[in-house]
């Protein structure tokens, strides 16, 4: 159903458009304007005193995040030198499938009866010498070929008796046959 | 005092003559911050950025183009990134409200009411249409603005400000026609 205009649907469409930008400027603006010409950010009276707690406030950051991913050294129950273990690497983290290694395609993570989490990342230097606690003396393993001429004995097995067994005649025996025989 | 002398006189550090231009300018840079914007208080943010930033480089103005001209691509530039924030986002809807300011003639209360329902149900198209067509149709229809200056904001050729305000219109008379708008006979 048409809705006849008298003012026209073009008019209209010129009429609100113009209204929705048909706002004066706030009196604010003039002057918030000449504030801030006036008064360059950067110079101000509070510009060095936000600056500086923006600063500080990063380095406490940054300090933060160092101490929490610091190297944890390890002592030994020796009372050796700390030696510190080699990385925590995502190869290590990774999930063990018990009963071997998973066939190719499926899924290897297996859901873990309790959530461990991940300690600090603990890092190898390479300049860190491990000294031993003590002298290990290690004896060598030969290792010689099996000759030739070796006899293989093998025990003899005991057999069992012989065991009969009698064959067992099975014949098809119908309901009707039972119920005969039932009520002899 | 024309515009040129006084900014001559603000790049020489003259913040009153600076002060003259914005009194100047500032309904015209609000207007296209509303115009991209909707919001009154973003284009009130946009329009003081824009201020300050075309005094903070006055130096760069060369006199090529007018200084109004100037101005409202700088007040263009910073409505749009404003336009493009995340928050912007989330928070600018399209003030509906507006469509109260359409003028209201006819001969009586039936007649302002018709034209106040047409004039909502074309505000509404107008905020449906596409960025680009919706911001040529409203610099347009602002009457602030020639077409070449508003070329000069959006940063096309005035041929194309005049077929993207020509398509809003078509886009807008097809939505109220499917509203049983139609011009009398």
């Amino acid at each position: 159903m048409a809705i006849d205009r008298s003012a026209g649907v073009d008019a209209a469409i010129d009429d609100a458009a113009r209204a929705m930008t048909a706002t004066p400027p706030p009196e604010a603006l003039r002057r918030a304007v000449l504030e801030r010409v006036e008064t360059p950010a950067g110079h101000g009276s509070w510009a060095w005193p936000r600056q500086g707690a923006a600063v500080a406030a990063a380095v406490l950051v940054m300090a933060g995040v160092q101490w929490m991913f610091r190297p944890a050294p390890v002592v030994p129950a020796s009372g050796g030198p700390a030696v510190t273990p080699p990385a925590i690497t995502a190869a290590s983290r990774d999930p063990v499938v018990p009963g071997g290694a998973s066939p190719s395609g499926m899924a290897r993570a297996v859901t873990p009866a309790t959530v461990v989490r991940r300690g600090p990342v603990v890092r190898q230097r390479a300049s860190a010498r491990v000294v031993p606690a003590s002298t290990i003396d290690v004896t060598p393993v030969e290792i010689v070929p099996l000759g030739t001429e070796a006899a293989v004995v093998v025990e003899p097995v005991p057999v069992p008796a012989a065991i009969d067994i009698t064959p067992i005649a099975v014949s098809p025996l119908s309901i009707g046959v039972a119920r005969d025989a039932l009520e002899e | 005092m024309t515009d040129d002398e006084l900014v001559r006189l603000a790049r020489a550090g003259d913040v009153g003559a600076f002060d003259q231009l914005v009194v100047r300018h500032q309904a015209a840079v609000f207007r296209a911050a509303l115009a991209a914007l909707r919001d009154r208080s973003e284009a009130e943010e946009a329009a003081q950025d824009a201020l300050v930033r075309a005094w903070q480089r006055l130096g760069s103005f060369r006199g090529d183009a007018a200084f109004r001209t100037w101005l409202l691509s700088i007040a263009w530039n910073r409505a749009m990134s404003r336009r493009r924030s995340l928050a912007m986002w989330f928070s600018r809807r399209a003030p509906l409200a507006d469509a109260d300011g359409v003028r209201e003639d006819g001969d009586g209360p039936l007649d302002a009411l018709r034209h106040r329902d047409l004039a909502r149900h074309a505000t509404v198209a107008i905020d449906a249409l596409s960025p680009k067509l919706r911001d040529a149709l409203l610099l347009a229809q602002s009457g602030e603005y020639g077409y070449a200056e508003v070329a000069a904001m959006l940063k096309v050729p005035v041929g194309t400000v005049k077929w993207r305000v020509s398509e809003a219109r078509r886009q807008v008379r097809q939505r109220l026609a499917a509203l049983g708008f139609v011009d009398g006979d």
